[in-house]
C-alpha cells in the first residue's frame, strides 16, 4: 500500500511536467517511431533544446483522471508552476486545495492547512523522483538513460512516448506520453492500460514566468 | 596519659570493628549489590503507569534497541557495499548478543502487516467505520432506511476520494475496498511515514536495526553486545575497508554512565579528602596530628557502607557518590573531641567526653532521629542514603570516642587566627552586624518564594554530551528527525489500552487540533465497536443491493466491485465472531522489528504506542492512562510526588529534632538553637531563590542533611555560651571543612549531585554566618558596654 503513495505523487508530479493547450483532434493519437540517440534523434534536439530553454513557466491545468471502476473521469484543475531551480509545483484547486511539489529533496504534499507531508527518504522513493527529473527537464541524454523513447511529428505537432527501462517503474507508471505544438506542451499521459489512465491537458502557458517570494514560499519547498 | 586498660580496650574494639568491615566489604558480591540501573531508585512496587510503562519499555522493548548506521564513501560499487552490509547483519545475526537484526529497508514485516491487515480490514476496521456512521446517522436522523443511507453516503464518499492525490495509489485496491477501510487508516497513520518505520534511508548509508538479547542495563546486555558489533564491523570492513559504523545503543549510553560515575566516585573522594585535609592544615598547628582525625572518616565510611549493603539487597551506586559526602559531616565529632581544650592541664580523657557528651548525643542523636526518618520515604535511594547517613554518622561518633581513648595527647591546637573572636563588640559593629542579619531576614522571607521546582530523572546520570549527540544524529538517520510527541496508552488488557486509546484520541483531537496523529491502535477495533457488531450486522442485510444501487448512480461500474461484495457476504455469514483478544491480539502478536515498538500485549499490561506531530505539551489526564515519553523520559510527575513526600518527611524530621532540642535544653535555649538551621535554610533558599535557581528533589536532601549540621554548630555555640565561654573553634573548622568537602561534590558533573553539594555548602556557610553574627548582634550587657 504504502509503495504505491509515492507511484502516486510521481504521477502527479509528473502531471505537472506538462504544458500548453488543448485540442485534442489535433494531436498525434498513435506512438511513433523509436528514437535512438546517436541514429535518428538530430531532428528532435532542437525541440528538446527550446523546451528546456523556456525557463520558468506557468500555466493552468485540467486533469481527467481514469479509474478502472469508474465509467467516466474524475476532473481535477489546477496551476503548474515549473522552475528550473526549484523544481515543479502542483496546486490542485478543486475538488480540494492541495499542493505537490517535487524537486531535488523528493516530494512534498502540503495542504491547505500549511501541514506538510514528505515521502520518505527511500531509495525507492528518491529512484522514482530521480527517473522523472529529466521528463521536467526535457533533458534528452538523461531521459535516454531512464526510459525508451518513441517519437512521432506530423508539422508542428508531435508526439513523445516513454517507457521506463526499469521493470518496476514500467509497471507503476506505464507509459507516459506527451504531446504539443510547436514549443508547447499540450497533453500528458501515464497510461497502465485503457481504464487506468491519468490525462493532463495543459492551459495557455506562460514560458519565462517568474515567481515571486510569496509565490516561491507557498507553492515551492 | 590515658589509663592502659582504656587503651587496650578502645584497641581491641576498633580493631574488631575494623576487621569485621573490611572482612563484610571484601566479601561483598559487588556486581549484584551495587546497581547502576537507573530504575533500581525507583520502589519496585510503584503503581504509577509511568513506571509501569517505563519498566516495560526498558526490560522489553524500547531499551534493548540498537540502531546502526554502516556508512560507504559514495564512490563505493554497489555490489561492495551490499556485500558489505550483508556480511555486517550475517555478523550480528549468529551472535547470541542479539536476538533480531532487520535491515531497515527489508519490507518484509511491514508488507506482512499490511497484507494481514488488508486481509483482516472486516474485522479490524469495519466496526470503527461502521460505529461511526451509525452515530452520524442517528445524529442526523435522516428519513431513508439506514441500509440505503449507509450505501448513499459509502458511494459519495468514494466518488470524493477518487480526487485525492492518494487515490492513484489505491486504484487496484479499490474494487476490494470501496468502503476505503485501508486507505482511511493509512491517511491516518501517515505519521508513520516520516519516522523508520517508512524504511530506507540515503543509498550510502545502509540502517539496521536489532534487538540484543539482554538488558542493556546490566553486564551482559554490554560486552557481548559490544563485541559482536566489533567482529560485525571487521566484517564489513573486510569488503569495504572505508565503511564506517555510527551506531546507538541504550548499552552504550549505560556503560558510559557506569565508568563516569565510578570516575565521579574516585575522583570526588579523593578531592573531598584533600579539601578537608587542605582545611585542617590551614586551621590546625600540627598537621601530622590532623592525621588522627582520617580514622574517624574511615570509620564513617566503613560503617556506612556495611550497614547499608547489609540492610538492602541491591544499592544504587549514586548512594555510594553522595555518600562521600559523609567525610565532611563524619569529621566533625572528631573536631569537636580532638578541638576541645582541657578545662585543666591533665584533664581525663572520661572527664572530657562527659562534659562534652550531652551536645556530642544531641547533635548527632537528633540528625540521625531526622535521617532515620528518610527510611519511611517511597524512593528507594532516599531509603538508602538515609540508613547511610544514619549509620556513618553513629560510627563516626564511635570511631571518635574509641579513636581519641587509645591516644596519648587527644588534643589538638588551631592556629590562633581560627580562634579569634570580638569579644567585646562597639556600636558600629554591633549595627552592622544587626543590618547584616536584617538582610538576611529578608532574603530567608523573600528570596523562597522565587524558587521554580523540576525533576528530571536525567539528572541521575553524568550527561555524555557526545553519546548523546551521536545517539541523535543516529536516530536522525532513522527518519526520527522530526518534531513529534509520542505517547503510550497501556491498560491491563489490551481492550482497557484500546478503550482508554480511543479516550486519549478524542481528547487529543480538542486539545491539539489540527495535528495528525499516528497509532496502530486505529488498526484495530475499539472493544465497544466490536460489541455491536453481532446486532449491527444483521440490520445491513440490505446494504448489498443498495450500494451497488448507489455505485452506479455515482457513475461506477458496481460490477467491478464483485471482490468486495464476495468477501462481504462471506463474512456476513459466519456463524460467530471471535472474541476480542483473538481478533486484536492475533494482529499484534505477530509485530516484529520496530513494529514491534508500536504496541504490545503481555499477560501484565499491554500498550499502544502514538505519534503526534507537535512538539510535547499538555499531559494527557490521568484518567487516560497515557503518557508522553518526555514525562517518561524525566519522570517529572513522579519525582514531583516523590520530592513532596521526602517534604513532608523532612518536615517532620525537622520537628522531631526541633522538639528533641526543645526537650534537652528547653524552649528558650531551644528556640535559640533552632533559629540557626532553620534560619540558614531559608536564608539559602533565599540566596537560590534571588539567583533563579531551578531545584530538584536533590536541593531538598541537600537542605535536611545541611539544617541537620548547622543544628550541630548552633547545639555546641549554646553549650559554651551556656558555661560563658565563647563558641568552640571546632565549629569553624567544621563548618569550613563541610563546606570545603560539599563544595567539591557541588562541582560533579552529575547534576543532583551538584546541587545536593551546592545547597549542603551554602546553608553551612549561612549558619557559620549566623552563629558568627547573632553574639555580635546581642545588646550590650550592662557590664560590658
Amino acid at each position: 500500500m504504502r509503495a504505491r503513495l509515492p507511484s502516486f505523487f510521481l504521477l502527479a508530479t509528473v502531471i505537472a511536467v506538462s504544458a500548453p493547450p488543448t485540442r485534442a483532434a489535433d494531436l498525434i493519437a498513435e506512438p511513433g517511431a523509436p528514437l535512438i540517440i546517436g541514429e535518428n534523434d538530430a531532428a528532435w534536439r532542437p525541440l528538446f533544446a527550446a523546451i528546456a530553454a523556456q525557463g520558468a513557466v506557468y500555466a493552468q491545468f485540467t486533469e481527467h483522471r481514469w479509474f478502472a471502476v469508474r465509467n467516466k473521469p474524475t476532473e481535477l484543475t489546477g496551476e503548474m508552476r515549473l522552475s528550473p531551480s526549484l523544481g515543479l509545483s502542483l496546486h490542485y484547486a478543486a475538488p480540494d486545495d492541495t499542493t505537490m511539489i517535487i524537486d531535488e529533496q523528493g516530494l512534498l504534499q502540503r495542504f491547505a492547512s500549511g501541514r506538510t507531508r514528505a515521502a520518505p527518504d527511500n531509495p525507492r522513493y528518491t529512484g522514482l523522483t530521480a527517473a522523472l527529473l529529466p521528463v521536467l527537464r526535457f533533458d534528452l541524454p538523461a531521459l535516454n538513460e531512464k526510459f525508451t523513447i518513441a517519437g512521432a511529428r506530423t508539422g508542428d505537432v508531435w508526439r513523445l512516448d516513454f517507457t521506463p527501462r526499469d521493470a518496476e517503474l514500467a509497471k507503476t507508471f506505464g507509459r507516459i506520453t506527451v504531446q504539443g505544438e510547436a514549443h508547447a506542451v499540450r497533453r500528458l499521459e501515464f497510461r497502465r492500460d485503457a481504464k487506468q489512465r491519468i490525462e493532463i491537458f495543459v492551459g495557455a502557458a506562460t514560458p519565462g514566468a517568474s515567481f515571486t517570494e510569496a509565490d516561491v514560499k507557498k507553492f515551492f519547498r | 596519659m590515658q589509663p592502659p586498660h582504656q587503651k587496650r580496650w578502645a584497641r581491641l574494639l576498633l580493631a574488631a570493628g575494623a576487621l569485621v568491615g573490611l572482612a563484610w566489604i571484601a566479601l561483598l558480591d559487588r556486581p549484584n549489590k551495587i546497581s547502576t540501573d537507573v530504575l533500581d531508585l525507583l520502589p519496585r512496587d510503584e503503581r504509577s503507569p509511568e513506571i509501569a510503562m517505563v519498566r516495560s519499555l526498558a526490560g522489553e522493548q524500547q531499551a534493548r534497541v540498537a540502531l546502526f548506521a554502516l556508512k560507504f564513501p559514495a564512490a563505493t560499487p554497489t555490489p561492495t557495499r551490499d556485500a558489505a552490509s550483508a556480511a555486517f547483519v550475517a555478523a550480528l545475526s549468529t551472535s547470541p548478543a542479539f536476538a533480531e537484526v532487520t535491515r531497515l529497508d527489508d519490507t518484509r514485516s511491514r508488507d506482512t502487516l499490511g497484507r494481514e491487515v488488508f486481509e483482516r480490514r472486516l474485522d479490524l476496521l469495519f466496526p470503527g467505520w461502521l460505529a461511526a456512521r451509525r452515530a452520524d446517522y442517528i445524529r442526523t436522523a435522516p428519513s431513508t432506511p439506514w441500509p440505503e443511507w449507509l450505501a448513499d453516503r459509502t458511494a459519495a464518499e468514494l466518488h470524493a476520494f477518487l480526487a485525492k492525490p492518494e487515490a492513484l495509489a489505491f486504484q487496484e485496491l479499490l474494487p476490494s475496498d470501496p468502503l476505503l477501510l485501508v486507505p482511511a487508516l493509512t491517511e491516518r497513520v501517515s505519521g508513520f511515514a516520516s519516522t523508520g518505520l517508512a524504511g530506507g534511508g540515503s543509498k550510502d548509508v545502509t540502517l539496521i536495526w536489532t534487538r540484543t538479547a539482554a538488558s542493556p542495563l546490566r553486564e551482559e546486555g554490554q560486552t557481548p553486545v559490544f563485541a559482536a558489533v566489533a567482529t560485525a564491523t571487521a566484517a564489513a570492513q573486510k569488503i569495504a575497508p572505508e565503511a564506517n559504523l555510527q551506531w546507538t545503543a541504550v548499552s552504550r549510553l549505560a556503560a558510559e554512565s557506569r565508568r563516569r560515575i565510578e570516575a565521579e566516585m574516585s575522583g570526588l573522594n579523593i578531592l573531598s579528602l584533600v579539601a578537608v585535609l587542605g582545611v585542617a592544615a590551614l586551621c590546625v598547628r600540627h598537621l601530622l596530628k590532623a592525621l588522627h582525625l582520617a580514622p574517624v572518616i574511615f570509620g564513617a565510611m566503613l560503617g556506612a557502607w556495611v550497614v547499608t549493603t547489609a540492610v538492602f539487597d541491591r544499592v544504587h551506586v549514586l548512594v555510594f557518590v553522595v555518600g562521600s559526602l559523609l567525610g565532611g559531616v563524619a569529621i566533625d565529632y572528631g573536631f569537636y573531641l580532638y578541638l576541645q581544650p582541657p578545662r585543666y592541664p591533665g584533664e581525663p580523657y572520661r572527664a572530657r567526653v562527659g562534659r562534652l557528651l550531652r551536645p556530642l548525643l544531641a547533635s548527632a542523636l537528633t540528625t540521625i532521629l531526622g535521617f532515620s526518618l528518610l527510611l519511611f520515604s517511597e524512593l528507594p535511594l532516599i531509603r538508602q542514603l538515609g540508613v547511610f547517613v544514619s549509620a556513618g554518622l553513629l560510627s563516626a561518633l564511635a570511631a571518635a570516642l574509641l579513636w581519641f581513648a587509645q591516644i596519648e595527647e587527644p588534643t589538638l591546637a588551631t592556629r590562633a587566627f581560627i580562634r579569634a573572636r570580638v569579644t567585646s563588640p562597639g556600636p558600629r559593629l554591633r549595627t552592622g552586624a544587626r543590618a547584616l542579619l536584617l538582610m538576611c531576614v529578608a532574603i530567608a522571607c523573600i528570596g523562597p518564594w522565587r524558587l521554580r521546582w523540576h525533576d528530571d530523572i536525567r539528572q541521575l546520570d553524568v550527561p555524555a554530551v557526545e553519546l548523546r549527540a551521536n545517539d541523535l544524529a543516529v536516530r536522525t538517520l532513522f527518519g526520527d528527525e522530526t518534531e513529534r510527541t509520542v505517547y503510550l496508552t497501556r491498560g491491563k488488557t489490551l481492550a482497557e489500552a484500546r478503550t482508554s486509546l480511543e479516550r486519549f484520541i478524542t481528547w487529543h483531537a480538542e486539545k491539539f487540533p489540527g495535528t495528525a496523529l499516528a497509532t496502530l491502535g486505529l488498526a484495530t477495533p475499539s472493544p465497544a465497536a466490536w460489541a455491536t457488531l453481532p446486532a449491527e450486522v444483521p440490520q445491513l442485510a440490505g446494504f448489498e443491493p443498495a450500494l451497488r444501487a448507489a455505485l452506479t448512480r455515482e457513475g461506477f461500474d458496481a460490477d467491478s466491485f464483485a471482490p468486495f461484495f464476495a468477501t462481504w457476504n462471506q463474512w456476513r455469514a459466519r456463524p460467530a465472531f471471535p472474541a476480542y483478544d483473538a481478533v486484536t491480539g492475533g494482529l499484534l502478536r505477530n509485530l516484529h522489528g520496530p513494529l514491534a515498538l508500536l504496541a504490545s500485549e503481555s499477560p501484565d499490561s499491554s500498550w499502544f504506542a502514538t505519534l503526534a506531530e507537535h512538539a510535547p505539551g499538555a499531559e494527557p489526564p490521568a484518567e487516560f492512562s497515557t503518557v508522553s515519553s518526555s514525562q517518561l523520559e524525566s519522570l517529572n510527575g513522579l519525582f514531583t510526588r516523590y520530592r513532596t513526600s521526602a517534604l513532608h518527611l523532612s518536615a517532620i524530621g525537622l520537628s522531631l529534632v526541633g522538639l528533641s532540642v526543645f526537650f534537652i535544653y528547653g524552649l528558650r535555649r531551644g528556640l535559640r538553637i533552632f533559629a540557626v538551621p532553620a534560619g540558614s535554610c531559608l536564608l539559602a533558599f533565599g540566596l537560590l531563590g534571588f539567583a533563579g535557581a531551578t531545584l530538584n528533589l536533590f536541593h531538598l536532601l541537600g537542605a535536611f542533611l545541611g539544617v541537620c549540621l548547622s543544628h550541630n554548630y548552633a547545639i555546641f555555640s549554646a553549650e559554651n555560651a551556656a558555661q560563658g565561654e565563647e563558641p568552640p573553634p571546632s565549629i569553624r573548622l567544621s563548618a569550613l571543612c563541610t563546606a570545603a568537602s560539599f563544595g567539591v561534590l557541588a562541582l560533579s558533573h552529575i547534576p543532583v549531585v551538584a546541587a545536593l553539594g551546592l545547597t549542603v555548602t551554602i546553608i553551612v556557610l549561612c549558619a557559620l554566618a549566623l552563629v558568627e553574627l547573632l553574639p555580635l548582634a546581642e545588646r550590650a550587657s550592662p557590664e560590658n558596654p
